[in-house]
């Protein structure tokens, strides 16, 4: 018997209602990762990103939110038809989140112990109860373990006691406190400075290494992506345009998005600034028929207006969504 | 031979927070900046970069007036900044600034026409408003119609271009950019920072260019400083500054950058592993304000403030490291 991949998702659409219409955000997302593996997911601001891990862990708020088609399997269980009590089971030790502003994902009002003992009770095996010195001492573990010095003081601090960094550790300890499976971290190093966020990535890696766990890392810088995943899918409002192994994407990019994005990225070595992609995301209450980037696209030709392209394997971990990589295509 | 056009002489600005002790009389101080020198010279990009609470963009906002110095001077063309109570129209003209947000800086009630019909009003009352306004949009290539919108219609990029508009309206020579594209896209960045280049040539304009991104300063500054705590701790040439950082700060920043290609990889220097956090700037460390995080701190370090060393033409660096000749 084979073991079902650890997330799949098929075909997903994800639409909003909203005054004047529909939005038509996610179009036929298409998402497999296996046990172990770290993923990482890249687009533009608005391109669906967050949605999509919103709809994983099932909390889009619906409605607005609707999900006319698609499937979410977490090790080949259906999480958009699991009853409420399965659902917690998943969100509290399958699959945790970090957000990426620590500030307002922490309430200002709990002290960091409540917030973080909370998490832990609730996350407990079903049927058994943990006493409260049992999860006092799991907080003070999970501090240590974001490498944060006197745990006790901080369970007493509030949120605004702490700096950005330690926040952040702080939420990636809450995150990790329950012993997850999959980790989404979205954007976890946006908000913090350069040397502070390169501190955060390196204790991200070095946990999930120890942990074993998998994780989807949420980002629309490139570098970090480069630096951190073994995979990555490109995203382009609401569809996946590229999928690659990471050093085969850097090194080979294949959509003209992508290839796009990659030149707009200023390098350390100097050499100017490319313009970057024309235009801007399309409005989802109308898009573009046929493939979502075609106005924007500098390699555009008549099927892209009306035709949606399906993925196109390359390689063994190689697959792009465009029409120039099609059978006897200009790109193959 | 190049001229300065803004030369920043010892610039301090402290903000009292609040007061301690008994009878509350001891005010509690933030150096926000804290001896700051460096000169901007005519028709050049000078970079200043620098991670949030380094005292960044108050340099920005004591320069365009929005603050007066606790203690030193801005001069612009040899004439300080504030000589006056009040700065003199023709002064403030020169100097203009293009914040990081675009989406709070312009005001939402307010149409295209409006924001940059504003600075015309003010500065250049006897022109054609009208047409001074669809020269400026084109200046920065939006369509003339778009004076008719509102900027909640507009996208980030195209937000950003009427704050540059705005902000060019009264011909200045001196342009402050304040983080002008950390708020957009990547894919947007690169229109915009093309864009400015193309304006500083076509109307020889000075930038201040304020960022925290390394590899964008690489490719668009000639000089760079590099801030921490309120002071600058490193000054050098943008090519010379990336091939040979000198201070320690500057090395770790330099290796913390996430990059995209090989080349870019080897490019860095070896890996500086960051650790400690920024302290807070109400309780700046003693001696170096560095030296908690400093992987190479020497016991002197704790005790005394380095002052800047040349350690080559051009080059300027603030650590006990370099320049213990006598």
């Amino acid at each position: 018997m084979t073991v079902p991949p650890l997330i799949e998702i098929k075909n997903l659409y994800v639409h909003f209602s909203v005054y004047g219409g529909r939005l038509k955000v996610l179009d036929g997302v298409d998402f497999v990762m296996r046990s172990g593996e770290k993923v990482g997911l890249v687009g533009e601001t608005g391109c669906g990103k967050t949605t999509t891990m919103k709809a994983i862990l099932r909390v889009l708020p619906m409605p607005p939110a609707r999900i006319p088609q698609g499937e979410i399997y977490f090790k080949g269980r259906d999480i958009l038809k699991m009853n409420a009590s399965d659902l917690q089971q998943v969100r509290g030790r399958g699959i945790s989140m970090i957000f990426q502003d620590p500030t307002a994902a922490l309430n200002p009002v709990f002290s960091v112990g409540q917030q973080l003992e909370a998490v832990i009770h609730h996350s407990a095996n079903r049927g058994r109860q943990l006493s409260r010195q049992e999860i006092h001492q799991r907080a003070i573990a999970s501090l240590q373990e974001v490498a944060l010095a006197d745990p006790e003081r901080l369970l007493r601090s509030y949120p605004i006691q702490l700096s950005g960094g330690m926040r952040q550790r702080v939420c990636i300890g809450m995150a990790l406190a329950t012993g997850p499976e999959l980790l989404i971290a979205d954007e976890p190093g946006t908000s913090l400075d350069v040397t502070i966020q390169d501190q955060i990535l390196r204790l991200l890696r070095k946990l999930v290494e120890e942990k074993n766990t998998s994780v989807i890392l949420i980002t629309h810088t490139l570098g970090i992506v480069r630096e951190t995943t073994d995979r990555v899918y490109v995203m382009y409002a609401g569809n996946i345009v590229e999928v690659a192994a990471t050093n085969e994407l850097f090194s080979y990019p294949l959509h003209p998005y992508t290839r796009g994005l990659m030149d707009a990225v200023p390098r350390l070595t100097g050499g100017g600034v490319s313009d970057g992609i024309p235009g801007r995301i399309p409005n989802y209450l109308n898009p573009p028929p046929g493939c979502r980037f075609h106005p924007r696209c500098p390699q555009a030709m008549d099927i892209c207006r009306q035709e949606k392209p399906s993925f196109y394997k390359l390689s063994e971990d190689h697959e792009v969504a465009c029409f120039l990589y099609q059978e006897g295509g200009k790109g193959t | 031979m190049t001229t300065d056009i803004l030369t920043f002489t010892d610039l301090k600005k402290y903000f009292v927070i609040g007061h301690s002790g008994i009878l509350k009389r001891e005010p509690i101080t933030v150096k926000a900046v804290d001896g700051v020198s460096f000169a901007v010279r005519e028709g050049e990009t000078f970079g200043l970069v620098g991670e949030s609470g380094s005292g960044k963009s108050t340099v920005a906002y004591t320069t365009i007036g929005m603050y007066r110095p606790t203690a030193g001077t801005i001069s612009f063309r040899g004439q300080n900044l504030f000589e006056n109570k009040m700065r003199p129209l023709a002064l403030r003209k020169e100097i203009q600034i293009v914040y990081q947000d675009p989406g709070s800086s312009l005001n939402p009630r307010r149409s295209i026409k409006e924001i940059i019909g504003l600075p015309l009003q003010i500065h250049r009352p006897d022109e054609n408003r009208l047409e001074q306004v669809v020269r400026l949009l084109e200046m920065v290539e939006l369509p003339p119609d778009y004076m008719h919108k509102y900027p909640q219609m507009l996208g980030g990029g195209e937000k950003q271009m009427v704050a540059i508009a705005r902000a060019l309206a009264t011909e200045p020579s001196f342009v402050i950019l304040d983080e002008p594209t950390s708020a957009l896209d990547v894919s947007i960045q690169g229109k915009i920072i093309n864009l400015l280049i193309r304006l500083q040539n076509e109307f020889h304009l000075s930038y201040l260019f304020i960022t925290h991104d390394l590899s964008l300063m690489r490719n668009v500054a000639s000089r760079v400083a590099i801030m921490y705590l309120g002071k600058i701790c490193e000054v050098a040439e943008a090519a010379e500054f990336f091939r040979n950082p000198y201070h320690p700060y500057t090395q770790m920043l330099l290796s913390s950058i996430p990059v995209v290609s090989e080349e870019e990889e080897k490019f860095k220097p070896k890996k500086i592993i960051s650790t400690g956090e920024i302290p807070s700037p109400v309780n700046i460390p003693s001696g170096c304000s560095f030296h908690l995080r400093c992987p190479r701190k020497m016991d002197i370090c704790s005790e005394m403030d380095p002052v800047m060393v040349k350690v080559e033409e051009g080059h300027t660096v603030r650590c006990h490291l370099y320049g213990q000749s006598d």
